[in-house]
């Protein structure tokens, strides 16, 4: 029997040819809307430039700054806030002095507020594809093992900082229970620079809603008009109050501290060393800075304990690194950050450090040698 | 599982790239149903007792009213059955709320019990379309379905199951005999109808619902303009989540190689509103059109009666749509909206002279002023938004500028739909480019929230 159908209210009707063309012109837009908007986009990098604070969960602009960096810089440092520099001006950051010392630009401040090494690992598969032939310098914070939950082994679910890159199935994270809808987003983002790019719009542009939502708190606002074609430069001052720990009220601490055999955190800190060296990058870890004052006698011990596995875990896989000492009380903002002088001293001391200086020199062979 | 979320995308390609080859076996229909019941039972795997319970009641019902001579006694088991089952789930709380409040006021120191139950999702539904199954085949519209599998994926077609279109077993129930065709079009039509309904829904229904829902929540905080303007988006989100839920429902059906009826015909072009309700969840109208106002004498017993048997309906549909004072208040208002449109439809000067803008605009403010009471929380919240709308200044409504955009290009869509420039929006660059900015739209601005149906609780 046949069935008339009428087929709707409307004349949104498309036949295969229709499709095909509709599939075809959404590749293109897929494809080169993100590279347009590197040109039209203004992307100023001034001197010492870091990610703007309120963009750190913007990977595609993380990207983006990686392409530019690859250029300009033979070094990459990449970590949380403490490369970043949260309580000091772009000026006084690690990055900084290090290039201060060395007389030229060598090297970027590549510092994600609140990155883990889970989501560094992440960061650097998915979106830090440009980070290749360079040599990186890798800061480990070990405030990230200082704890089960922050080492993401908790077993209640709980929000933590750059959830979108950290493993979506495998290891499976008991406190991580993304939607299945949220999983979905996720994977096209990693895998479509597309998906990545709209977030980029949302964050820069949208105060991070999407646009629905930004409507209603900004009624009669044109969309159109806030997409202004600028990413923002950052402020430049510090992110939280330059002062020391003490003065900050900060109490002594109990970190329970890890086992590294166990800790996710420190296994994603070394897939992401094999990640950057699979992408002939020259790898140099910085363990630490650490405040060693901000702890009680029995944490400090198991700091210790832990801190030494992991140099020893560095030696015998042959990768340079520097395990920065114990600084004067005074230069500590908090557990893990420093202050301007911090930064000052780290440089100092890592620009006098043999192992340092070998790596420079290992950089400074292959890039003659790629001559 | 709801249409938009992608535990349904990845249920239906599971479930289509097995029927596919699977229809050109005779297990096509065992699959489906097994399709529809899995989809069902997601929700909760014990109102899967109720409908198989409800399907296997008529099926049998109808096999002994094929063999005795009592049909009529059949068919008053089949209507007790049904009705009690909704009467039970939908309006069992709403009943004994509101006995209790009649006892307390007569000082009778009793309380009923209130069952307490969850209403089972699309009971309405599919209840109604079992229904007419039954009723039809008693008039002997139809003729009995042999096969139990065939009657039960009739009931329970996951595309259709849960909100409709309330399906006619002489409709769909044929398209389920013999092994379904699939051709191109099936598949590029689903898909439009799917995307479409899929835009309704994530882009505008729950985009207005932002706003709505707010102003609902506490109208006692905002004044007039907003109040207007809050029913205002309702009207519109109300016709996007519901036409948007059918046009997805259509295209997966599409897709599988059925053509379920048209629900929604550009209601708000509507220049009547017996005009509205022919454009209206189509298939609700007609069902009670067909089950209720016609069998009640419909136009045929003079005008009191007419106007009787109209307004009856018109009341039972509203409260159709819920177990709540303000649906039937909802019905009610159509009902004498009907009966003095009716008569003012009928004069020469309205039929003449009036344009048709006009009765256009006039038909979609009543039907809106209709939904405050849809929408509103309660009976004494729908009073308090009337009140305000006529006693409280137009402060700044703060209506994102962008809902008022895309709701006045849907409806110029509509009117240029059906106007003469039709051809206009056949032409494929349009066709296109519609399609394209659906999608774009769909994957740039909407969050993935998993709102449900609003016609979901009925």
């Amino acid at each position: 029997m046949k069935h008339s159908f009428i087929f709707s209210s409307n004349s949104i009707k498309l036949s295969w040819k229709n499709w095909v063309i509709v599939a075809a012109l959404l590749s293109v837009i897929f494809c080169f809307i993100p590279r347009l908007w590197s040109i039209l986009e203004k992307f100023d990098t001034p001197r010492d430039y870091r990610l703007p604070y309120i963009l750190s969960n913007d990977y595609w602009l993380f990207n983006r700054w990686c392409k530019r960096a690859s250029v300009q810089y033979p070094i990459f440092i990449m970590g949380d806030s403490v490369i970043w520099g949260q309580y000091v001006k772009r000026e006084d950051t690690l990055s900084h002095y290090l290039n201060e010392l060395a007389g030229k630009g060598i090297s970027a401040n590549m510092g994600v507020d609140g990155i883990h090494p889970a989501a560094m690992a992440g960061l650097v598969k998915y979106y830090g594809k440009p980070i290749s032939n360079k040599g990186v310098i890798l800061h480990l914070n070990p405030l990230w093992m200082s704890s089960k939950k922050h080492d993401l082994r908790g077993e209640e679910e709980f929000r933590f900082n750059h959830p979108r890159l950290v493993p979506l199935l495998f290891p499976r994270l008991a406190c991580y229970r993304p939607s299945l809808t949220e999983r979905i987003g996720i994977l096209a983002e990693r895998s479509t620079p597309f998906f990545s790019w709209i977030n980029h719009i949302k964050m820069n542009y949208f105060d991070n809603m999407a646009i629905q939502n930004w409507t209603i708190q900004n009624p009669y606002k044109n969309p159109l008009k806030a997409i202004t074609l600028k990413t923002p430069i950052p402020e430049n001052k510090p992110k939280s109050k330059p002062i020391t720990w003490f003065e900050r009220g900060m109490r002594r601490q109990d970190f329970p501290w890890v086992k590294i055999e166990e800790s996710f955190q420190w296994s994603s800190f070394k897939k992401m060393i094999k990640i950057l060296n699979s992408r002939n990058n020259k790898v140099f870890v910085l363990l630490g800075p650490f405040n060693p004052y901000i702890l009680t006698e029995e944490s400090l011990n198991r700091y210790n304990i832990m801190r030494s596995r992991m140099e020893r875990w560095f030696r015998e896989n042959a990768i340079s690194y520097y395990s920065v000492p114990d600084l004067p009380s005074k230069y500590y903002a908090d557990a893990s950050h420093t202050l301007k002088e911090g930064y000052s001293k780290i440089a100092e001391e890592l620009l006098k450090n043999e192992s340092f200086q070998k790596w420079l020199e290992s950089l400074k062979e292959e890039s003659k040698n790629e001559r | 599982m709801l249409f938009h979320t992608w535990h349904f995308l990845i249920f239906f390609l599971i479930v289509y790239l097995i029927y596919l080859p699977l229809r050109k076996t005779k297990f096509w229909l065992h699959w489906l149903l097994v399709a529809s019941y899995f989809f069902y039972g997601w929700w909760n795997p014990l109102y899967l007792l109720l409908i198989v319970y409800s399907t296997a009641l008529d099926y049998f019902v109808v096999l002994w009213m094929e063999r005795s001579p009592k049909k009529k006694f059949w068919l008053t088991i089949s209507i007790t059955n049904n009705l009690l089952l909704l009467g039970f789930f939908k309006y069992g709380d709403f009943v004994t709320t509101n006995l209790n409040i009649l006892l307390f006021r007569l000082g009778v120191p009793f309380t009923i019990p209130a069952p307490g139950v969850l209403l089972p999702v699309g009971i309405s539904f599919y209840t109604f379309q079992s229904m007419s199954y039954t009723i039809d085949f008693y008039r002997g519209n139809i003729k009995r379905e042999p096969s139990f599998i065939r009657f039960a994926t009739f009931v329970s077609l996951f595309s259709q199951l849960v909100a409709g279109p309330i399906e006619r077993a002489r409709n769909l129930l044929p398209q389920l005999t013999g092994r379904p065709k699939i051709f191109k079009e099936n598949i590029t039509d689903g898909l439009s109808l799917f995307f479409v309904g899929l835009f309704k829904k994530v882009a505008l229904a729950d985009y207005l619902a932002l706003y709505v829902d707010k102003v609902y929540a506490a109208p006692a905080l905002f004044d007039g303009l907003s109040l207007i303007l809050a029913t205002f988006a309702f009207g519109w989100q109300i016709y996007f989540d519901f036409s948007g839920y059918t046009d997805m429902a259509r295209g997966t059906a599409r897709m599988l190689g059925f053509n379920l009826m048209l629900n929604f015909n550009n209601p708000y072009l509507a220049d009547s509103l017996g005009d509205f309700w022919k454009r209206w969840h189509i298939s609700l109208s007609t069902w009670f059109k067909d089950y209720v106002y016609i069998p009640l004498g419909g136009n045929r017993r003079g005008k009191f009666n007419t106007y009787k048997n109209m307004f009856l309906t018109m009341v039972i549909s509203g409260l159709w749509h819920g177990a709540a004072w303000t649906f039937v208040i909802w019905g009610f208002l159509h009902a004498v909206g009907r009966f003095l449109t009716r008569e003012l439809e009928r004069t020469e000067f309205y039929v003449e002279r009036v344009p048709k803008l006009v009765k256009q605009l006039f038909t979609f403010t009543f039907v809106t002023f209709t939904w405050i009471f849809f929408r509103a929380e309660s009976l004494g919240d729908a009073t308090l938004i009337i009140k305000r709308v006529f006693t409280t200044g137009l402060k700044d409504p703060n209506l994102p500028l962008l809902m008022l955009v895309l709701i006045f290009s849907i409806w110029l869509y509509q009117f240029l739909y059906e106007s003469r420039v039709k051809s206009f929006l056949k032409l494929v660059p349009v066709r296109v480019g519609v399609i394209l900015f659906i999608l774009l739209y769909l994957i740039m601005f909407t969050t993935s929230g998993d709102e449900a149906f609003i016609y979901f609780q009925f």
